[in-house]
């Protein structure tokens, strides 16, 4: 499991990446927004996203396809049984731009919904983690760990009140 | 006012729960099927949504230039790589770790923009997060092997 390890040490930079691809969406998207709604800008967003993705999988069809019937000879039974939940991802961010844009209405503005949301990511995150719902594995939170939430959560609140 | 904070604390969760979602999915098949999932699913939820809804605002008003758009690909993107780091990396650090990369890129993104003048807050609070971050990758990790069967095409 050599290439197991290697990965684990890339992860974290994929991680960051995608928090620099988060940024440049949520740019973009809020630009498209006012040309008419949140809601409607989102809902652009996950067409364009859908579409993009399939034409992504069609093009490597053949590739998925070998892989796939690599990964059928050695799976176990209980790895082929996809949980019904796992589906809901799209439900999840679908709520997610239409309660922000209540929150970004109100008293909180948008420094208030960005500061509590990081909040409630790394409150349910932790308990995820700690609990191990939902296949997450499970994991105990160690105290440097803790130690960086509390300096990334300070220094992202600082970013998000400067403004 | 309460109500607000509520809501919005609501909303984090649900991003995480998302994410761990997506990321389960992603460990049993693929990242990119994970991503088309949530956008198929998205897409559905928000259209039936809209119609509901049929109010005016949500019309589009003028031409939006098309680089606008691109905000739904980069979006696919980001659930792919997403989906791709969360089961090696646990749902926290893969959490904090694009917490950072968001508001880095946003800093930087107003730094270019000129929006809003640098504050010296804003620059602490980078140098908080950088530190914080060597800080997460020097944390021993108590990660157990995930098998990732799939992960390249």
């Amino acid at each position: 499991m050599q290439t197991s390890n290697k990965l684990t040490l890339f992860m974290p930079f994929v991680a960051l990446c995608s928090g620099v691809l988060l940024a440049l969406m949520i740019k973009l998207n809020s630009q498209l927004a006012m040309y008419s709604s949140p809601l409607l800008a989102s809902w652009m967003a996950h067409g364009i996203g859908a579409i993009t993705v399939l034409l992504v999988l069609f093009l490597l069809r053949k590739k998925l396809m070998s892989k796939e019937a690599k990964l059928a000879l050695n799976a176990d039974a209980s790895r082929s049984l996809l949980p019904w939940w796992a589906y809901l991802g799209g439900v999840t961010g679908a709520a997610t731009v239409v309660l922000a844009a209540v929150t970004v209405n109100s008293e909180l503005a948008l420094a208030g919904t960005l500061a509590l949301m990081l909040v409630g990511q790394l409150i349910l995150s932790c308990i995820f983690d700690c609990c191990g719902y939902f296949g997450v594995v499970k994991r105990r939170i160690r105290f440097t760990e803790a130690i960086a939430m509390v300096m990334i959560l300070l220094g992202a609140m600082l970013v998000i009140y400067s403004h | 006012m309460e109500l607000m904070v509520l809501i919005a604390l609501l909303n984090g969760g649900l991003i995480a729960l998302s994410r761990t979602f997506n990321g389960a999915l992603a460990k049993h098949s693929h990242a990119l099927i994970a991503s088309c999932c949530n956008h198929i699913v998205g897409f559905v939820v928000l259209s039936a949504w809209i119609i509901c809804l049929e109010s005016g605002a949500n019309q589009l008003q003028g031409q939006p230039p098309v680089y606008l758009y691109l905000g739904g690909v980069i979006g696919a993107l980001f659930v792919v790589l997403n989906s791709w780091a969360l089961p090696s990396l646990g749902v926290m650090r893969c959490t904090l770790l694009v917490i950072c990369g968001q508001m880095l890129t946003g800093v930087v993104l107003d730094i270019i923009s000129r929006a809003s003048g640098i504050h010296w807050a804003s620059l602490v609070g980078v140098c908080l997060m950088l530190a914080g971050v060597v800080f997460l990758n020097r944390a021993k990790q108590s990660t157990p092997k995930v098998k990732h069967a799939n992960w390249s095409l």
